[in-house]
C-alpha cells in the first residue's frame, strides 16, 4: 500500500501552477526553473503535461550513484519514495543521465534534486485545481501493475535513448575520449628520395 | 528588501543600441503599485504631449505588477503602455504569458523601449545580458513562426512577445502576441513595435520571485479555491470559457449583430455560442500561473473549408465581432478568422468592426465592388471577409484603406457613414451594445483608450446584477466603482476575470498584495490609488488635447433603437447620454468638460513625486 502521484495529462491546462507551487515550497521563492516537477507543452497543438519522478520500484537512478546517495524508502505516511540525500550527493549527474523520463533536475553548480513527495503531501498536487495531478492510494495489485508498466516503458525508453544518443555522444565526446591516453611517440620518418643517385 | 518587486526597469534605446537600468523607488511603487498605475506615472513623465505614436520618440513600456508570477490567481499578465496610434492618446493593453514572470526572474519590473532600430531586430534579454539581434529574415513572417523560432533559438521556457505583418505594416489595430494565442490586442501597440523595427522581445531570467509571506499566499489560494468551488458563475466560466457570454448578451439584446444594427442573433444559439464552441473543444487551457479559473478552450475544425484549423479560442469578443456582427453563424469560419488575426498580428475586435462597417457600407451602396477591388463583402460572406484580413495586414489593395480603422474610413467615405462607424476615440467597440445596458455608454465614451470593455464591465450589474439597464439613474457612480475595481486589479496586475468569476473582491486582492510585498494597504487605500491613477490617465489625455467632446459615441448608439428584442424602441437620446457622462465626471472630481479640477489634482499630490527621466 502507499500513495503515488498520478497524472491525467488530458486535464493539464499548461498553467504551470505545479512548478510555481513546488519551487515556492522547496526553494522559498517562485522560481519554476528549480521546480522538481516540470511541464512541457506545445501551444499550437494545444497540449501540455507535467513530468515528475515516478518513485519507481526498480529505479534506474539508484544503482548508478557512486556514493549511494539515492535510496528506496517511504514517506512518514508509508508512500514509496526514492530519496536523494543532498548531503551525500557529489554532483556527478549520473542519476540524471540514467533516468529515462528526465525526472531528476540539477541547477547550475548545484547537486541533483528530485521530488521527495513533500514528505507525503505534495504541494504540486495541492495546487493543481484542474484535476491533472492526483495523489492516490494504490492497492498492491495496482502497485504491481504500475511497476510492470514502468518497467516496460523504461525498457522501451532505454532502447530509444540508446538509438538517438549513441551517435550524439560519439560525435560530441569521441574527441575527448581519444585524448584520455597520450598516444605513443610517432616513429621517426625515414627520408625517401625519388631520384637516383647520379654517382 | 523589496518583495514581489525587483525595484528596477530596463531601458533599451533601439536607436543607439544602448541599455541601462532605471531604479524604482519604494515611494513610487507604494503610490502607483505597478501595471496600469506605474504605466500612468511613466507615460506622464516620459511621453511629452504631441508625440507622434509611430515616431522613435514614442515609448513602448512592458510592465508587470507586484503579484505577477507569484501564483496569485490570474497573475500571469503584463501590460503594454504606450501612445496609441488608434486614438492618439493613452493606451494600456494587456496580455498574458511568461513575459511578467521572466522579466522578474531576469531582475526587472518592466521594459522601457525607445527609439527606432536601423533594421528589423529582436531583443533577447538574459538577466543583465541584452542582445539586439538581426530579425530581417523574420520580417513579413507570421507571429506563430516567429514565436516557434524564439522558443527554439532562445529558450523553450522564455517569455516572449512579437508582432505579425500587421504590426510591421503599421495597421492601426495591430496587436502584440505573446504565448501564441494571447494578445495585447487593442489600440495598435503592434504598430508601435513595428514603427520601432522591433519584431520581438524574448526574456529569460535565472532568478526567482521572493515574497514576504509565502505560506500566506498558499493559504489564500486554497481559501479562494473553496469560494470558486461553490460559485455557479465560476464553474460555468471554467466549463465554457468566454463563449458563455454570448448566451448572456443575446437574450439581453446586447450582442452586436450586422454592424450593431440589432442586438440579437438567433442563428448563433447552438452554433457559435457556448455549445457550439464546446462541441469543437479538444482541451482546456489556462494562462501562465493561473491556478483557479483558467478559461481557455482549445478547438479544432474537423471538416469543411477550414478543416484542421487548430486554435486556442475563439473568445466571446471574437465570436461577437467576427461572427454575429458579420452575420456569420459558421463557427469554423470564426475559428479561421481568429487564427488569421492572431498569426497576422491583428486585433479581432477592431478587425470585426472594420469588416462589419464595410459590409454595411456595401449594403447601403456607399462602397461598391469597384472600391473594394472586386471583393463582395456582403453580410454573411465569411470567405471574402477572411480574404480581406490578409489584405489588411499587408496593406494590399482595399486592405490598405481598411488598415486605419473605422474612424478614418468613415471620414474618407462620409455620406453619413460616421453614424454607424462604431468607435470611440478611434478605438472600435467590443461586443456589448450599449443600448442594452446604458452603463456601457459611459465606459465606451469616457475611457482614455477609447471604446473598451476592460475598464469596467457594466453587464455584470445591468444584466447579471439586477440593476435596471435602461435608466441613467446611478450609472455614473456604478461605472466609477466598477472602473476602480478593475483599476486595482490592473495595477496589481491580475486578470479581472478572477474578480468576477471566482469571485474575489478588493479585500482579497489586498490580502495577496500584503502577502507578496509585505506592504499593508487598506481597501480604502487601494480605492484611493485607483481614483488617483484614473485621474492621472485622464490628465494625460487632457494634456494631449482631449476634451469632453471626444468622449463621444456614434449616432447609432445615441439615436437609433433596435428593431427587436428587449431593446426594441428604446432610444438612449443625447440628453440621457450627456447626463450620465456629467454624473460620471462629477463623481470622479472632474469638471463639466471632463477635466480634473484643481482640488482633485491637489488631493493626489502629483507635484510631490520625483520625475522619471531617460
Amino acid at each position: 500500500m502507499g500513495r503515488a502521484i498520478v497524472i491525467d495529462e488530458r486535464k493539464c491546462t499548461g498553467c504551470r501552477s505545479c512548478e510555481l507551487a513546488c519551487s515556492g515550497a522547496k526553494e522559498g521563492e517562485f522560481i519554476p526553473d528549480r521546480s522538481r516537477i516540470r511541464v512541457i507543452s506545445n501551444a499550437l497543438k494545444g497540449w501540455s503535461r507535467p513530468s515528475v519522478c515516478l518513485q519507481c520500484e526498480e529505479p534506474m537512478c539508484m544503482p548508478v550513484c557512486p556514493v549511494q546517495a539515492i535510496s528506496k524508502t517511504k514517506t512518514p505516511g508509508g508512500d514509496p519514495l526514492i530519496y536523494l540525500d543532498q548531503d551525500k550527493c557529489i554532483g556527478c549527474h549520473r542519476c540524471i543521465v540514467a533516468c529515462p523520463v528526465g525526472a531528476i533536475e540539477f541547477f547550475p553548480k548545484l547537486k541533483s534534486v528530485k521530488c521527495d513527495l513533500c514528505g507525503g503531501s505534495p504541494k504540486c498536487v495541492q495546487f493543481c485545481f484542474y484535476g491533472c495531478l492526483h495523489f492516490i492510494d494504490l492497492s498492491e495489485e495496482e502497485q504491481a501493475k504500475r511497476s510492470k508498466k514502468i518497467k516496460t516503458l523504461f525498457n522501451k525508453a532505454a532502447v530509444e535513448i540508446a538509438k538517438q544518443e549513441t551517435y550524439r555522444r560519439r560525435k560530441d565526446f569521441s574527441l575527448g575520449a581519444s585524448e584520455v591516453t597520450p598516444p605513443p611517440p610517432e616513429k621517426e620518418k625515414v627520408e625517401v628520395s625519388f631520384f637516383k643517385d647520379k654517382t | 528588501m523589496l518583495y514581489g518587486y525587483k525595484g528596477k526597469l530596463l531601458h533599451i534605446d533601439l536607436t543607439k543600441e544602448k541599455t541601462k537600468t532605471i531604479p524604482l523607488s519604494e515611494t513610487i511603487l507604494k503610490k502607483y503599485i505597478g501595471g496600469r498605475g506605474l504605466g500612468a506615472k511613466l507615460y506622464w513623465d516620459l511621453i511629452p504631449p504631441g508625440t507622434d505614436p509611430l515616431s522613435p520618440q514614442n515609448v513602448l513600456m512592458v510592465l508587470s505588477g507586484p503579484v505577477g508570477g507569484a501564483l496569485v490567481p490570474g497573475s500571469g499578465k503584463h501590460v503594454i503602455v504606450t501612445k496609441s496610434p488608434a486614438s492618439g492618446g493613452w493606451l494600456d493593453t494587456y496580455s498574458s504569458g511568461r513575459m511578467t514572470p521572466e522579466m522578474k526572474f531576469a531582475g526587472y519590473d518592466g521594459l522601457v523601449i525607445t527609439g527606432r532600430a536601423s533594421r528589423p531586430v529582436f531583443i533577447f534579454i538574459e538577466d543583465e545580458k541584452v542582445e539586439i539581434r538581426d530579425a530581417k529574415s523574420f520580417w513579413g513572417k507570421g507571429s506563430f513562426e516567429t514565436e516557434d523560432y524564439l522558443k527554439e533559438a532562445f529558450h523553450p521556457d522564455c517569455g516572449e512577445m512579437c508582432i505579425g505583418p500587421a504590426g510591421e505594416n503599421l495597421v492601426k489595430y495591430a496587436c502584440v502576441n505573446s504565448e501564441y494565442f494571447r494578445q495585447a490586442g487593442r489600440g495598435g501597440a503592434g504598430a508601435v513595435m513595428g514603427s520601432k523595427n522591433l519584431k520581438a522581445v524574448a526574456v529569460k531570467g535565472s532568478g526567482g520571485i521572493r515574497c514576504a509571506d509565502m505560506e500566506r499566499i498558499f493559504a489564500l489560494i486554497q481559501e479562494h479555491y473553496k469560494i470558486f468551488k461553490v460559485s455557479p458563475i465560476g464553474i460555468a466560466r471554467h466549463r465554457y470559457g468566454t463563449p458563455l457570454t454570448l448566451n448572456i448578451t443575446h437574450p439581453a439584446g446586447m450582442l452586436p449583430t450586422r454592424n450593431f444594427s440589432t442586438g440579437q442573433f438567433e442563428r448563433g444559439i447552438g452554433t457559435i455560442d457556448k455549445d457550439g464552441v464546446a462541441n469543437a473543444t479538444t482541451s482546456d487551457r489556462a494562462c501562465y500561473g493561473c491556478p483557479i479559473c483558467g478559461c481557455s478552450k482549445f478547438v479544432e475544425v474537423n471538416e469543411g473549408l477550414y478543416k484542421d484549423t487548430k486554435l486556442e479560442g475563439p473568445e466571446y469578443e471574437t465570436i461577437g465581432l467576427l461572427g454575429s456582427n458579420l452575420d456569420v453563424d459558421y463557427l469554423p469560419s470564426i475559428i479561421k478568422a481568429n487564427y488569421l488575426c492572431d498569426d497576422l498580428g491583428m486585433d479581432t475586435i477592431s478587425a470585426g468592426n472594420v469588416i462589419g462597417f464595410v459590409m454595411e457600407c456595401m449594403k447601403k451602396g456607399l462602397l461598391t465592388e469597384k472600391e473594394t477591388g472586386g471583393l463582395d463583402l456582403s453580410f454573411g460572406n465569411y470567405q471574402t471577409a477572411n480574404e480581406l484580413l490578409e489584405l489588411i495586414a499587408f496593406r494590399k489593395g482595399f486592405g490598405d484603406f481598411c488598415a486605419d480603422g473605422v474612424r478614418d474610413m468613415a471620414k474618407a467615405i462620409g455620406r453619413g457613414s460616421e453614424d454607424f462607424a462604431m468607435h470611440s476615440k478611434g478605438l472600435e467597440f467590443p461586443a456589448y451594445d450599449p443600448r442594452a445596458g446604458w452603463g456601457s455608454t459611459i465606459t465606451y465614451s469616457t475611457t482614455a483608450r477609447g471604446g473598451c470593455h476592460r475598464r469596467a464591465w457594466p453587464p455584470m450589474k445591468e444584466v447579471l446584477g439586477g440593476v435596471h439597464p435602461f435608466t441613467t439613474e446611478g450609472k455614473g457612480q456604478m461605472v466609477k466603482e466598477l472602473m476602480d475595481d478593475n483599476c486595482i486589479m490592473h495595477s496589481l496586475l491580475v486578470c479581472d476575470f478572477q474578480g468576477k468569476f471566482i469571485p474575489l473582491e478588493t479585500r482579497h486582492f489586498r490580502d495577496y498584495l500584503h502577502a507578496v510585498t509585505g506592504w499593508d494597504y487598506s481597501v480604502q487605500d487601494l480605492y484611493g490609488c485607483a481614483e488617483m491613477i484614473e485621474t492621472l490617465i485622464r490628465q494625460i489625455n487632457t494634456r494631449e488635447g482631449f476634451t469632453a467632446a471626444d468622449d463621444s459615441l456614434p449616432k447609432r448608439v445615441i439615436e437609433e433603437s433596435h428593431p427587436e428584442g428587449p431593446t426594441k424602441d428604446r432610444v438612449i437620446g443625447a440628453e440621457n447620454f450627456k447626463k450620465m457622462k456629467q454624473d460620471f465626471y462629477s463623481v470622479r472630481g472632474w469638471d463639466s468638460n471632463g477635466i480634473p479640477t484643481r482640488e482633485t489634482l491637489h488631493r493626489f499630490k502629483f507635484n510631490e513625486d520625483t520625475t522619471f527621466k531617460l
